[in-house]
């Protein structure tokens, strides 16, 4: 399941990333080849990004390529680093469902609503904004996931002491 | 892990100053009794239609007997004007101000007023902003959650650009100008031959030093606050646009107003409108003045071929509910010396 979710949000990732480059790249092309710039690229590219963005953190919290300030973890000793990492956890998922799920829940049913269009492609920006309880959902079920590893005997010491080699070095 | 003396005295004086900090944010809250609105926009607080709400938030306080404040955040600090907008909706923010072409996306009808040449001069602009049309209009907002509460002089839109002079629409052939993020302005200048390059205001400056773009449209006090005029060496008065600057206030914050307090805040606003049109006037003569002065050639081209070239927008919009706010304005009459007969002009 998680393999599942990591696999389709990698290609999806992917797959934005290079519209987006095929995106910009076509506006340059525009712009100065054919000399009339499309009025379309700006918006998709703008929009491009959010959901890059939004859904690639969720993908780097996954593969934990977030930056992070271990000042003070390297103080902590090493045995007391694994409940530490379980309420960093818990202040992920915490944020994720307050923020961006309900927060941004409830921004996609507002504008939705009240039917807010984009400038050049005139859909509903709503849809655009779903990017916001979606990346929440998958850093909620991405950091469940982290805790559930930390807590299991095995799978968790030879986490730490991954981690740990991170912290020395 | 040995742990240094130093260390332990200065974990609690850590803790300490965190804490003085949450107090000294928190403490920033209101002093109940006087009702503090939230106002933002992304204008420079030296900008008129800025000293215009300025003098709207005084006349409230002295109205309100103190009892009501604005607090005006300018230069964009809560967001750009389509985010103060949905912060609107949400009941975040209190009111806003915006371009009337940022509402198009929000309310429809407000799109009419980025058609060009919709109106045929300065007098007939204020006879439907302020006349039963324009007020029609600013209610329009209503069931998306913001009100309009009023029209300031946001001026005549005109190309500037880097280093051709334009005297007619063919000269406008092939060069590239940047637009704001809306439908209808996309159209009309590609209607006049240009190729329209949607792009945000920040990054306009930088475009026209590097030639990403041949030049932009806006008014005389924006085209010299921007200082785009040092990259841009002709402006054309061609005045094709005029979209106002648009007071909103959400619904959110509106309904929870008495009527009191409705009334002392429609009379602030009203007298605002008329100061911040006349702090318009001075600023655009003095913006035109001073680009003059910095060796700008500003050119009066005649209008009409530039109205010619967009009537099929107009064409293309009978019928529907934009071309039926666009008719009732064009359809107003001229209110004095009518004898001056101007055949169907836009």
């Amino acid at each position: 399941m998680t393999r599942m979710i990591d696999r389709a949000l990698g290609v999806l990732l992917v797959g934005l990333m290079s519209l987006m480059v095929l995106t910009v790249s076509w506006q340059v092309a525009t712009r100065y080849l054919l000399n009339s710039p499309s009025s379309y690229t700006e918006e998709l590219a703008t929009y491009l990004l959010i959901w890059i963005s939004l859904l690639g953190a969720a993908y780097a919290l996954r593969v934990r390529a977030h930056l992070g300030l271990d000042i003070l973890m390297r103080r902590l000793r090493a045995d007391r680093r694994r409940s530490m990492r379980m309420v960093a956890h818990g202040v992920i998922i915490a944020f994720s469902l307050v923020v961006l799920v309900f927060g941004g829940g409830w921004l996609v049913y507002v504008t939705l609503d009240l039917n807010q269009l984009s400038a050049a492609f005139q859909v509903p920006v709503g849809y655009v904004y779903l990017a916001l309880p979606l990346s929440g959902l998958l850093m909620t079920y991405y950091s469940a996931v982290a805790m559930y590893n930390l807590l299991q005997p095995k799978g968790g010491r030879a986490l730490a002491a991954a981690d740990n080699q991170v912290l020395e070095t | 892990m040995p742990v240094t003396n130093s260390a332990m005295v200065r974990k609690p004086a850590l803790i300490a100053l965190l804490a003085a900090g949450l107090l000294v944010a928190g403490g920033c809250d209101q002093d109940t009794g006087t009702m503090e609105l939230r106002l933002a926009h992304i204008l420079d607080s030296g900008h008129p239609v800025h000293q215009g709400m300025a003098f709207m938030g005084e006349r409230l306080e002295e109205l309100s007997g103190g009892t009501m404040r604005v607090k005006i955040y300018p230069s964009g600090q809560l967001g750009n004007e389509r985010e103060s907008v949905e912060l609107l909706q949400l009941g975040t923010l209190d009111m806003a101000k915006t371009a009337s072409s940022v509402i198009e996306n929000f309310v429809p009808a407000m799109g009419v007023y980025s058609l060009p040449y919709l109106f045929r001069d300065q007098d007939h602009l204020w006879q439907a902003l302020e006349g039963g049309v324009g007020q029609e209009i600013l209610l329009r907002g209503e069931p998306y959650r913001i009100r309009g509460l009023c029209y300031y002089d946001a001026g005549f839109r005109s190309f500037y650009i880097h280093d051709r002079r334009v005297d007619t629409p063919d000269d406008l052939l092939g060069l590239k100008i940047r637009v704001m993020r809306s439908n209808l302005s996309i159209q009309t200048i590609n209607m006049l031959g240009a190729n329209a390059t949607p792009m945000a205001y920040g990054e306009l400056y930088t475009a026209l030093q590097q030639g990403v773009v041949d030049g932009a449209e806006n008014n005389p006090p924006n085209f010299f606050g921007s200082k785009h005029f040092e990259q841009a060496r002709f402006y054309t008065l061609d005045e094709h646009a005029a979209p106002p600057d648009v007071l909103l206030i959400g619904t959110h914050t509106w309904n929870k107003l008495s009527a009191a307090q409705r009334r002392w805040l429609e009379q602030a606003v009203e007298e605002s409108v008329a100061y911040q049109r006349q702090r318009w006037q001075e600023a655009t003569e003095e913006a035109l003045r001073a680009v003059q002065e910095a060796g700008v050639t500003v050119v009066h081209p005649d209008k009409r071929p530039f109205q010619e070239a967009v009537m099929p927008l107009y064409e293309s919009l009978a019928g529907s509910e934009l071309g039926m706010w666009a008719e009732r304005i064009r359809g107003l009459p001229q209110q004095d010396a009518a004898q001056r007969n101007n055949p169907a002009a836009p």
